[in-house]
């Protein structure tokens, strides 16, 4: 019986190719056309749960993947974090001596407390296509804010000048960035110990003017805002001193491109300080 | 019974890989022929007759998705099986080089195939591009092995050559 299923096997598999091959050439032959184009239809609507199941199956393994990927970029990027905080950590701890120090010897050369920097944030709501050298910011007089209040803003981790109020709405209030050309500070160079004042070019950059000679400006040196301003409070980084610049001998002053620490015309949001002191009589528009 | 409802659903998961091969190697401009290693890894786990009725409706099934030549996949497929039970004798189909080897060598004379036929009865040689025509067949016999296993593995049906003819499913 089994030798009998054997040699019938044997004769089919002999002859199935034969056949199998004839009824391929057949359905190729034969004008199929519309019983394949109505099967592929039907079998379309069978095989759409598996070509769906097929597209879950790819996306999720895209998803996974990505999400494997995010979370070993998180683990990266908190190892990192760690390290950076136990740095800041450290860095916290030696500031606070340094506080403390410069606490007794303000206190003991009698010197004036510098206050800590402390505002309102506010967003960037309106840029004045028509004038570049002004924003909108979504915070007015309800909010305390008042006129001459300075700005400052964030960039790239660097706490810079932005510009002053200049007009107060109950919601709204106008800032006069420090890149327009009718914006001026008092400033401070770090190194050479000089003071200048800090001019917009209404180009996006700044200058510093009324320095006096000596000796040059050394590039990227940084640029305060000075205890002189009546608007600003001094130590507000205003940027770097740009390319180098050279003495002619018929200048009176030293003139210097600034390269501003935050690029005003580009914040989105903004720090606006309270106001050192209003000129008298003087009050908020 | 079940046995025949086993092989349908390996038919149905090779659908399913088939599609997966080309949702994420289509965008490479690379074919696998994933129907075709499905269609040799069942070809020798089942007899000659169950292999060649599997093939003809991996190829049927192309056919009918594609868009040239209605049973030319078909027939490829059935002239593919023919050669491939002509050596299967001669080689170790269980070992991995043999496997791959055998399975890219396939994979290639069936896309030549499918070019001939189609030069024969539409008279245009279709063929995929050389890239994917190398790529393609070689990652296909690479494929060919992991879908072994699996089938091998997982249904745990063990070579049913090696089992008693009473066990065969046709």
């Amino acid at each position: 019986m089994k030798q009998k299923n054997d040699s019938l096997e044997r004769g089919y598999s002999k002859i199935l190719p034969a056949i199998f091959s004839v009824i391929a050439l057949l359905i190729m032959i034969l004008p199929l056309e519309s019983i394949v184009v109505s099967t592929r239809s039907i079998l379309t609507y069978i095989f759409i749960p598996q070509i769906r199941t097929a597209h879950s199956i790819t996306q999720y393994t895209k998803d996974a993947l990505a999400s494997t990927q995010d979370l070993l970029n998180t683990a990266d990027k908190n190892l990192k974090l760690q390290e950076e905080v136990s740095r800041l950590l450290l860095e916290n701890a030696q500031l606070e001596s340094l506080l403390e120090e410069n606490k007794r010897l303000t206190e003991s050369l009698d010197l004036p407390k510098k206050e800590k920097w402390k505002g309102i944030w506010a967003k960037v709501a309106y840029r004045e296509p028509s004038r570049r050298g002004t924003i909108i910011v979504d915070k007015g007089s309800q909010d305390g804010i008042s006129l001459r209040s300075p700005v400052i803003g964030v960039q790239d981790g660097r706490v810079g000048l932005v510009g002053k109020v200049i007009e107060v709405s109950p919601t709204t209030s106008k800032i006069l960035l420090s890149s327009d050309e009718d914006f001026s500070v008092a400033a401070f160079l770090s190194e050479s110990r000089k003071e200048g004042l800090v001019i917009g070019d209404s180009k996006g950059g700044l200058f510093i003017k009324y320095v006096t000679l000596g000796q040059d400006l050394t590039e990227k040196e940084k640029v305060y805002t000075s205890i002189s301003s009546s608007i600003f409070p001094d130590g507000i980084l205003i940027g770097f001193v740009g390319a180098r610049n050279t003495q002619k001998i018929e200048d009176s002053f030293i003139t210097a491109k600034i390269i501003p620490a935050v690029d005003s015309l580009s914040v989105n949001e903004v720090l606006i300080m309270p106001a050192l002191n209003l000129p008298l009589g003087e009050k908020n528009k | 019974m079940m046995k025949f409802l086993n092989v349908f659903l390996i038919f149905i998961i090779a659908t399913i890989a088939h599609w997966i091969a080309i949702e994420i190697f289509g965008q490479y401009g690379i074919i696998l022929g994933v129907m075709l290693a499905f269609t040799l890894v069942m070809a020798f786990k089942l007899n000659e007759i169950g292999g060649y009725i599997f093939g003809f409706f991996s190829g049927l099934f192309l056919d009918f998705f594609g868009n040239n030549l209605f049973g030319a996949n078909a027939l490829a497929f059935t002239w593919i099986l023919f050669i491939f039970y002509i050596i299967d004798d001669k080689i170790d189909f269980k070992e991995f080089l043999p496997q791959v080897i055998i399975t890219t060598v396939l994979n290639m004379l069936l896309l030549v195939f499918y070019g001939i036929i189609s030069k024969f009865f539409i008279g245009e040689f279709i063929c995929q591009s050389l890239f994917s025509f190398i790529i393609g067949s070689l990652l296909t016999g690479l494929l060919l092995p992991l879908i072994y296993f699996v089938i091998n593995k997982y249904l745990s049906w063990g070579s049913l050559k090696d089992t008693n003819e009473a066990e065969r499913f046709f």
